[in-house]
């Protein structure tokens, strides 16, 4: 009887850290999952882990089924949507916000303003030096993020027109180690999302016609003359569609969207 | 009883201990310790990895009219009692384990393939990354031949249960013993589209390398992506040598087989030539996933008067064995559509294998030295599969297989060999 009695009790510690709703992915997404898990558990009393390592990272672990949510700030690929469906697994997609992606450079760098082409020329290695945009003579170092990141897919994409990075660009791991390289080199120049902008770091006016600069805040996002904005995504299996709902439905409702705003992020609706 | 308490007693004691030693470490310092220890052996272990497959099967065959049970079914095995119009048998079709260790641009895979008949080798390589210019590597061992598509696709990702017949008899095993040098672009390139493929092999698939000419393989091929398709193809070469055990060496043609029995036939080698095209299409929709593949192959293939198969034999080739260089032609066409995004596909696939193109099937039998082995067969297969979860997968799967119309006893009309299979498979 009493090893029954010690047996439930240790089944009962247990049961909370299974019943734990785990998030992981897109390092831009996770400020915000962050956010809305910490408001969401105080009223659910219901336990969420949230990690990053970017949004490749977070689809693997989908289809490994080590998470029950995948944070991306990029659309599934078609690759790993075959990955799913080979898996047997059905994926439902949910916008939960915008995001805008600001240029940063050092807060020493004169420049403030770079067309959609000049940033092309940087990132893809044409444009080396700083005069060449009329900046200080002095070297460009640009920053990315890692390949399996979201925002190094979607930057390609929308501002290089899906031209390749310079083989020379320095990967980093995360977006606050952009942050803290560009405060620190001067000739430095990186992208992050919104809500990562902090005085440490000089964010750049951007003009995708040649003719307006705007500069990325949330108001510019919002009424959409900032060009550089991308949806956030969850990724989730439709047969966990039951399980993942309140959290979902939280971060979708007027409370969770007023996170969105609070962390920096475009809401939805507004 | 005593014993065990003692034990008890004694395990508490020196937990308490542990415990009591590890209070005076900084809480934070030691959580520092832990977590270092943790990721030390996390890297280590994730460099090494399992994985591997288990395909159990039932299978059910026609007998044809002669009372031949049919070489397609690939479990279990013939026993001379008379059995009524069909038979079945169960078996493990395949079952695979492989280990890989990947380290810094250096791989090394061990595979072996389990089933109730024996243990085998099937994959044993090494490939190292040119670590300068990462654009080339070098894989020796063991290992799949870079010959079309089919070959190199997974047999647990294969819709069918098995490979195309013409794969399946020029490529016998699909790995083969050599090695070959990859060229390709890093993902983040332009060119990271292109890969070339091209190697060396002994040609006698996973058996010992019998005799001093190697056969070249090679295989470039390109596919790229967009958001909701992915599309590829390839062109594929083979150039490489049988031994003539004799000097009679018959050659295909219209009128039959032209022999030449020149005494430097004998210990010489015919040539073992094949060009292949590949093609695959994917697109996701609304439908669900639709993939459409298909491979093109022909050539010229040395064999036997009874067979066009390539040898998966290292013994040395039977002295009395003529040899007979056919014409071949042959490929398929695979159509998967999912249902919807359910967890259910409808397979459509149709093959084709002619080992003699030279002559037409009433033909087979009449003209000298032709037989069996100059037959042209086409399969339709219908399949269902049903994706139960990331490891387990259903599929039933039923083959209609057609010969040509020949001149030969037991092929003067279609015989009956059709083929069902209902397979389990767990992939891990």
């Amino acid at each position: 009887m009493k090893k029954l009695v010690l047996v439930a009790l240790m089944v009962c510690a247990l049961v909370p850290s299974f019943q734990a709703q785990k998030l992981k992915g897109s390092d831009t997404v996770l400020p915000l999952a962050q956010k809305e898990a910490e408001s969401f558990m105080k009223k659910s009393k219901t336990s969420v882990t949230v990690t990053g390592g970017g949004s490749g990272v977070g689809i693997s672990a989908l289809m490994d089924g080590t998470t029950e949510i995948a944070m991306a700030s990029r659309k599934m690929k078609f690759d790993e949507k075959v990955k799913c469906q080979e898996a047997g697994k059905s994926i439902v997609e949910k916008i939960i916000a915008y995001d805008a992606l600001a240029v940063v450079v050092n807060p020493g760098n004169s420049v403030s303003k770079l067309t959609r082409e000049q940033l092309e020329g940087i990132f893809t290695g044409k444009i080396k030096n700083w005069k060449e945009v009329g900046g200080s003579d002095l070297k460009i170092i640009p920053y990315s993020r890692e390949t399996s990141s979201g925002t190094y897919e979607f930057f390609k994409e929308h501002v290089l027109k899906n031209k390749n990075y310079v083989s020379s660009i320095l990967s980093m791991p995360a977006t606050g180690a952009i942050i803290q390289s560009v405060s620190q080199t001067k000739g430095a120049i990186g992208y992050v999302g919104l809500a990562y902008l902090n005085k440490d770091v000089k964010p750049i006016h951007v003009s995708f016609d040649g003719k307006k600069f705007v500069e990325p805040s949330l108001e510019n996002a919002m009424n959409k003359t900032y060009p550089v904005v991308r949806p956030l995504y969850f990724y989730y299996e439709k047969k966990s569609e039951a399980k993942n709902k309140a959290f979902i439905d939280f971060v979708l409702s007027a409370e969770g969207q007023k996170i969105v705003d609070q962390v920096g992020y475009v809401p939805l609706k507004k | 009883m005593k014993f065990k308490s003692f034990a008890l007693a004694l395990g508490l004691i020196s937990t308490t201990v542990a415990f009591a030693q590890e209070e005076n470490v900084d809480p934070i310092e030691g959580l520092n310790q832990r977590v270092t220890l943790l990721e030390d052996a996390k890297t280590v272990s994730s460099k090494l990895k399992f994985s591997g497959y288990i395909q159990a099967q039932w299978q059910t065959s026609q007998i044809d009219s002669l009372g031949n049970k049919t070489n397609d079914m690939k479990v279990g095995t013939k026993n001379n009692a008379s059995e009524p119009s069909d038979y079945n048998r169960f078996g493990i079709r395949r079952g695979r384990l492989k280990a890989t260790y990947t380290d810094s641009g250096y791989e090394g895979v061990v595979e072996l393939d389990i089933n109730e008949k024996s243990v085998k080798v099937k994959t044993a390589s090494v490939q190292v990354l040119d670590p300068w210019t990462t654009l080339f590597s070098v894989r020796g061992g063991i290992f799949v031949r870079p010959f079309g598509y089919e070959c190199e696709y997974s047999s647990s990702k294969l819709e069918s249960p098995e490979r195309s017949r013409i794969t399946q008899t020029l490529f016998p095993d699909e790995n083969d013993l050599g090695v070959s040098l990859i060229v390709r672009a890093p993902k983040t390139s332009p060119w990271y589209v292109l890969k070339l493929e091209a190697g060396l092999f002994s040609g006698n698939a996973i058996s010992q390398d019998n005799d001093s000419k190697k056969d070249f393989i090679g295989h470039i091929t390109y596919s790229d992506a967009t958001a909701s398709s992915r599309y590829g193809f390839g062109v594929s070469l083979y150039s490489g040598f049988i031994m003539q055990p004799t000097v009679n060496v018959y050659s295909g043609s219209a009128s039959g087989y032209n022999l030449s029995n020149l005494a430097s036939n004998l210990n010489g080698f015919a040539k073992r030539q094949y060009i292949g095209f590949d093609g695959q299409y994917s697109i996701s929709s609304n439908f669900g996933l639709t993939s459409l593949r298909a491979e093109y192959i022909f050539g010229k293939q040395p064999g036997s008067s009874s067979s066009s198969n390539s040898n998966n034999d290292g013994t040395a080739p039977v002295v009395t064995a003529d040899t007979y260089i056919r014409n071949i032609a042959g490929g398929y066409v695979n159509f998967v559509q999912d249902i919807a995004d359910t967890q259910h596909s409808i397979v459509v696939k149709y093959d084709w294998y002619d080992p003699n193109t030279d002559i037409k099937g009433n033909q087979i039998g009449a003209l000298s030295k032709t037989g069996k082995a100059d037959i042209a067969y086409s399969t339709i297969g219908l399949g269902y599969l049903y994706r139960m979860n990331n490891n387990v997968r259903l599929s039933a799967y039923y083959d209609m297989v057609t010969n040509e119309k020949t001149n030969v006893k037991g092929y003067y009309t279609n015989v009956n060999d059709n083929l069902l299979t209902i397979r389990m498979q767990y992939k891990f």
